[in-house]
């Protein structure tokens, strides 16, 4: 008897054992990252130049990837591999967790130590030391996001980026100050390019980063100008008669497609750098304008309103035929493609009188609203798609915000007061 | 003529055998052999005398013979007679024993025969006895076995049906704990900007309790962000709800299982 029930025993035994037990899961959840940046070691009395733990903390905060643990919460502050108590992260759910130190190595110079390390296993996902100039510590910890993104994601990081956008300032007696400045995508270390009492429009990034496309109301008339970030040199690439603007970049940087009327009409047309030669690209009756290359090269979208309302459309970049994109709502402008060429932003209005950030799917002609403003413009990609950085209303003015492509986080970037617009999210800036 | 001397001796001979011979008859002795004996006549020594005398004289003895011869052969027929009486009385006494031996062997044999019968009858009554004895003994050891087999099927049954219903609660157990588990880990599962297609299966070790042991890669999907994020989702969910009962635990095999994750 007994060994009949051991026989039982031992076949169930077997039969379990046979069919193991496994647990597919085949659902997960969508949600930002936890991860805890500890304010990092500094080897100084004096007040740490850059707080490179805050400046992490609020890159990683804002692509909407990640949700860092406020500093309150952090149950230990870490500087060493070996002072951290993986227990206590891993109760708290903290699976990634970011340490590091500050050390000044001699006058001006110093060097950032940082590991990225996984609590739940104890292993260290990334590690490095980077030796910095002062000016460089923030553009170091903005490297150092990327590389935490990077690692967490699987995507490149766009922090170490920058962007270009206009300022305008009331300077009293009737007279505005215009600004065409750089910042890091953070909006941090702003640079002017270019200060003017008429009007600054359309910054255009060149696909090197090196130079900036825009227009300038500076003649009376609008005139679109390339101008180099470095040495500030500037030229004039198209100064006709009636409407020069809205220029932007081929993707192999050789061309400009641009909107102009000096035939009429506005339309589409593209301008080979070299040779400041146009060949015009668009020939209806309508206004076409505000064009954008795809990121193959091999297309040009633009927002045209030959159907009764401001849409957007696409043609070859040769010409021919343009095809209508949008569908939904009244309004559809300034189109965007995402830098993986499959969706595309862009300023979209319901019939509702509210011009909001929109995102399209190209493979469905399905959009979503991103954000929740009432007057929002020129939306623009970061260079890994992960965030859309757009100007918006507000009561005195305007100024910067993001908003992750998925539209789940919202961030005003820290700007000057005044009046703050088209903004352009520059490429990466290493290949 | 020899015998001539001796005739009287023959007749009282003969005489006396007669009566020996009717009184044998009377008696009806048995007997097996015949004692009697046959007289054997003296030789005598003759003279000679007148021939006329002498053939008168053996005229007159002649006749006298004769007549002794005569009464002799009466006699001996008389003797034969009781004789062939005798032999016959003793043949019909023979016939007749020998009718009763045969009646008395005949009845021997019958009776033999009947007892051989009655034997055999009884050796087959007892064989039968016996075989039925045996069968019924068959019986009852066939009956008592299976009496045994069902009762022995029926805890057999029993225990399967045991086992069974346990394998079957056992079952809805895995069931629930699995999905429990599973949605546990899934709402650790950040899937966030993973690509699609991705597969990898995860080995993990529990202690009675759900306390993750060890947990570690059995199939990579190739993408380490995928998998890194898996592994957390897993270790992350520490203490698994398991069953609290050790010999449930063990049972449903939890100390050892696998995850595969397939968003």
């Amino acid at each position: 008897m007994k060994r009949l029930l051991l026989l039982l025993l031992l076949m169930s035994h077997i039969a379990i054992a046979e069919d193991a037990l496994n647990i597919i899961i085949d659902e997960g959840v969508e949600g930002a990252l936890p991860i805890a940046v500890i304010p990092f070691g500094w080897n100084q009395d004096t007040l740490e130049p850059v707080d490179m733990a805050l400046t992490i903390t609020n890159d990683l905060a804002r692509s909407g990837r990640f949700v860092p643990m406020k500093e309150r919460d952090l149950p230990q502050r870490p500087n060493q591999f070996d002072q951290i108590n993986f227990k206590d992260w891993r109760l708290l759910g903290m699976e990634n967790l970011v340490i590091g130190n500050l050390v000044q190595t001699g006058v001006g110079t110093y060097e950032v130590e940082f590991r990225l390390v996984n609590t739940f296993n104890g292993r260290q996902l990334a590690g490095f030391r980077i030796p910095a100039p002062i000016t460089q510590l923030r553009r170091t910890a903005h490297r150092i996001s990327d590389i935490i993104f990077e690692k967490l994601t699987g995507v490149r990081g766009a922090f170490d980026t920058r962007i270009a956008y206009i300022t305008v300032k009331e300077m009293g007696q009737n007279k505005k100050q215009y600004n065409l400045l750089i910042a890091d995508a953070d909006g941090f270390n702003p640079q002017v390019l270019l200060s003017s009492q008429e009007p600054l429009l359309s910054p255009a990034w060149s696909p090197d980063g090196k130079r900036i496309a825009y227009v300038s109301f500076e003649s009376r008339n609008s005139a679109i100008w390339v101008q180099d970030i470095l040495t500030g040199a500037r030229t004039r690439v198209a100064g006709n008669k009636g409407i020069n603007s809205a220029p932007a970049w081929s993707p192999d940087g050789t061309r400009l497609a641009m909107t102009l009327s000096k035939d009429g009409n506005p339309d589409i047309y593209i301008m080979h750098l070299a040779t400041h030669t146009t060949q015009q690209l668009t020939f209806n009756r309508a206004i076409d304008t505000e064009p954008v290359w795809a990121v193959d090269g091999s297309k040009i979208a633009f927002t045209s309103d030959r159907g009764g309302s401001a849409q957007i459309y696409e043609s070859s970049a040769i010409g021919g035929e343009a095809r209508r994109l949008t569908f939904e709502g009244n309004y559809n402008a300034r189109p965007r493609y995402s830098p993986d060429g499959k969706a595309m932003t862009m300023v979209s209005s319901r019939n509702d009188g509210r011009y909001r950030i929109a995102y399209l799917e190209l493979s469905s002609g399905y959009s979503s609203i991103l954000t929740n403003t009432n007057l929002d413009e020129s939306p623009s990609f970061a260079p890994n798609g992960s965030m859309i950085i757009y100007a918006t209303a507000t009561r005195t003015g305007s100024e910067l915000a993001a908003v992750s492509a998925d539209g789940t986080v919202h961030q005003r970037l820290a700007m000057q007061g005044g009046e703050v617009r088209e903004p352009a999210w520059g490429p990466f800036l290493s290949p | 003529m020899q015998r001539s001397g001796t005739s009287f001796k023959s007749v009282f001979l003969s005489i006396l055998l007669h009566l020996g011979a009717a009184a044998l008859l009377i008696v009806s002795i048995d007997m097996n052999t015949r004692t009697l004996r046959q007289s054997h006549p003296e030789v005598v020594q003759a003279v000679i005398v007148d021939s006329k005398e002498v053939e008168k004289e053996l005229q007159k003895l002649q006749e006298i013979d004769k007549q002794k011869q005569k009464k002799q052969e009466e006699a001996e027929q008389k003797l034969k007679e009781a004789e062939q009486q005798l032999a016959a009385a003793k043949q019909q006494r023979k016939q007749e024993e020998i009718k009763v031996t045969e009646a008395k062997k005949k009845q021997e044999l019958e009776q033999k025969k009947r007892e051989e019968e009655q034997n055999k009858l009884a050796d087959i009554k007892k064989q039968q006895e016996e075989v039925k004895k045996k069968q019924l003994t068959e019986e009852a050891e066939r009956k008592r076995e299976e009496q045994d087999a069902a009762k022995q099927k029926q805890l057999a049954e029993k225990q399967k049906a045991d086992a069974a219903a346990q394998a079957q609660l056992d079952q809805q157990f895995k069931n629930n704990f699995s999905a429990e588990i599973g949605r546990r880990v899934s709402n650790n599962f950040n899937i966030s900007g993973l690509p699609p297609g991705l597969k990898c299966v995860i080995s993990v070790r529990l202690i009675p309790g759900g306390e993750i042991l060890n947990v570690s890669i059995k199939q990579s999907s190739g993408n380490e962000i995928f998998d890194n994020r898996a592994l957390v989702a897993v270790q992350k969910t520490s203490p698994l709800p398991v069953p609290l009962d050790t010999a449930t635990f063990e049972r449903l095999g939890l100390r050892q299982f696998s995850f595969t994750f397939i968003p």
